[in-house]
């Protein structure tokens, strides 16, 4: 994949769910990074802009708001589209400032990549972009062991 | 001594699709299973430990809704991962603790065999219970 690959990043606490979302996604034109949690995001943040950050609104201990908040504070003018995946079971107040778009779980997954796909693509990067390391998706992380067991 | 494995279970009263999906999946060298509806997929539940299930909703006998519904009232350690294949018309106020998501036929096959790879390759291998036969995908079908 070309390094200048539109980058993203998966937040997802559901082990099951966020390496499927990478192993999906990571077979689109993206270059595709995973975090379980907040800190583990805002490690991945601090290093590098992204796209798109499909992060969801159900992290335990309230870690998605968190998220929200201290990456709108470190990067208030961050181009990045954030896509939240919520649970529509819980009522959720959501600032429109701080989420772009929002889809409901179970995930449609073909059209989850559609998605993201065609917002990502479509994001400029910012005039100062973080330096930035190679994605999982570039450096071989592979989480396609099949075997049976 | 009963095998540890990660095992799949296709549900789908459509047969070509049933075909499909397991044709794939045995290719890749994966245990797999077949139910062609409801009632047959929660005889197979009974009798194996699926890490893994690739469901229908609409079909007859018993839909995808009533499986749904036994696979809730299991212990939550003992759930399999639940993809729902569906035809896009279907109410979508599914439980996001029992389904990790959705596929709309007709599915992109690569796109497929990523959420299934993505899926089985974080769960933990199980135990098989001692009476449940080899999988489907392991014995001589022709």
């Amino acid at each position: 994949m070309a390094a200048t690959a539109a980058r993203i990043l998966v937040i997802e606490d559901n082990d099951a769910l966020r390496v499927m979302l990478f192993t999906v996604l990571r077979h689109q034109p993206l270059a595709v990074d995973t975090a379980s949690s907040a800190d583990e995001a805002m490690d991945k943040v601090r290093t590098c802009d992204y796209a798109l950050i499909l992060l969801d609104l159900n992290l335990p201990d309230d870690e998605s708001a968190e998220f929200l908040r201290r990456f709108r504070e470190f990067r208030p003018e961050s181009t990045s589209f954030v896509l939240a995946a919520r649970d529509p079971r819980f009522d959720l107040t959501i600032d429109p400032h701080q989420v772009n778009a929002l889809v409901n779980k179970p995930l449609e997954i073909d059209t989850l990549a559609d998605v993201v796909r065609e917002c990502a693509l479509v994001i400029l990067p910012p005039d100062d972009p973080l330096p930035c390391p190679p994605a999982e998706s570039q450096i071989g992380v592979n989480f396609d062991d099949t075997s049976p067991n | 001594m009963p095998k540890d494995e990660k095992r799949i279970l296709v549900v789908d009263d459509d047969e070509a699709i049933r075909t499909l999906l397991f044709t794939i999946l045995r290719r890749r060298g994966l245990a797999v299973d077949t139910a062609k509806n409801g009632a047959e997929a929660l005889e197979r539940l009974g009798q194996c430990r699926y890490a893994l299930l690739l469901l229908d909703l609409m079909m007859p006998v018993m839909n995808g809704w009533k499986v749904l519904e036994h696979i809730a009232a299991l212990d939550p350690s003992a759930r399999p991962v639940v993809v729902l294949l569906t035809a896009g018309s279907e109410p979508r106020d599914f439980n996001p603790d029992l389904v990790v998501g959705s596929i709309r036929k007709p599915f992109d096959v690569d796109l497929l065999y990523d959420t299934v790879a993505g899926c089985i390759s974080v769960i933990t291998s199980r135990p098989q219970i001692a009476e449940c036969p080899d999988a489907e995908s392991e014995t001589d079908l022709a």
